[in-house]
């Protein structure tokens, strides 16, 4: 069985929550445990989401691809977007601390991935922002 | 898999929410939708049920956050029930479990609100003649 698999053509809410349920099953067919599966999943969503609502510029929606691999040494998520230049790792994390209702709303998303993933890699190439996510080991 | 969810309520300004499926980039609308109508009547009490709530992302999560903010400001009370355990993980990440108040059953949940109102009702009860009077202050 392939352990890599690519979706492209993602620009729209309805595609990412799309790429979420095809990545759960991906992973699930390759006996990933359900915690690294649901941890994938939720980044995808929340990473693809990010990109297709904030880095449309000049009023066009990005390009968006998505590369998963399972490898020995955990599942590999990349995704990549031709929209604006968008560094996850020198995203603001929100202020966990203070009182619900005084949060401001964006950043939740990342800071779920940051904490789910074991590690988080980004470049900017060739106007592309690449985030590279990878997931503990496999079956763990 | 889509989102159901069923809404009722039990007395004046006592709503008991279930959601069934997941809770994502798309299918929060519905919940948004729900709130929308709930919280202008300033309800007293929201109890979800998260029995059948199979995945959530940040979106959902704030639906949650909402709901809990909007009852606050207006000194009413939010409970969530029983939620799986990859659910509750997100709430943990995100620091929202104290302040969301999350029990591990629907009984419990409605305890929890039940003492909250009464907590209510006593101190809209009239006070004693004395109570509440400034301790005298001593002259030195």
């Amino acid at each position: 069985m392939d352990d890599t698999v690519q979706l492209t053509g993602l620009t729209t809410l309805e595609d990412a929550v799309r790429a979420n349920e095809q990545v759960t099953a991906f992973l699930d067919e390759r006996a990933v445990s359900p915690e690294t599966t649901g941890a994938v999943a939720l980044a995808v969503e929340e990473l693809l989401t990010n990109s297709i609502k904030y880095g449309g510029k000049d009023g066009r929606v990005p390009h968006v691809r998505l590369d998963l691999a399972v490898t020995a040494q955990g599942v590999v998520l990349s995704l990549a977007d031709d929209g604006l230049e968008f560094n996850p790792l020198e995203a603001p994390h929100p202020d966990l601390n203070c009182r619900l209702e005084d949060r401001p709303i964006g950043g939740l998303g990342l800071h779920l991935v940051r904490t789910l993933a074991s590690s988080i890699g980004y470049q900017r190439k060739d106007g592309w922002n690449i985030v590279t996510v990878v997931f503990g080991p496999r079956n763990t | 898999m889509a989102l159901k969810l069923k809404s009722m309520e039990t007395s004046t300004g006592c709503f008991e929410i279930s959601l069934e499926g997941r809770l994502d980039s798309t299918t929060y609308l519905q919940l948004d939708n729900l709130l929308n109508s709930v919280l202008t009547g300033k309800p007293r009490r929201v109890r979800y049920d998260l029995t059948g709530l199979v995945y959530m992302s940040s979106m959902g999560l704030r639906m949650f956050i909402r709901t809990a903010s909007s009852l606050r400001a207006c000194g009413g009370a939010m409970a969530l029930a029983n939620p799986q355990p990859q659910i509750k993980k997100v709430f943990e990440i995100a620091n929202a479990l104290p302040s969301l108040g999350v029990f591990g059953s629907v009984e419990e949940a409605d305890r929890y609100l039940d003492g909250v109102q009464k907590r209510e009702v006593a101190k809209q009860a009239p006070a004693q003649p004395d109570a509440g009077k400034p301790q005298k202050k001593l002259g030195f």
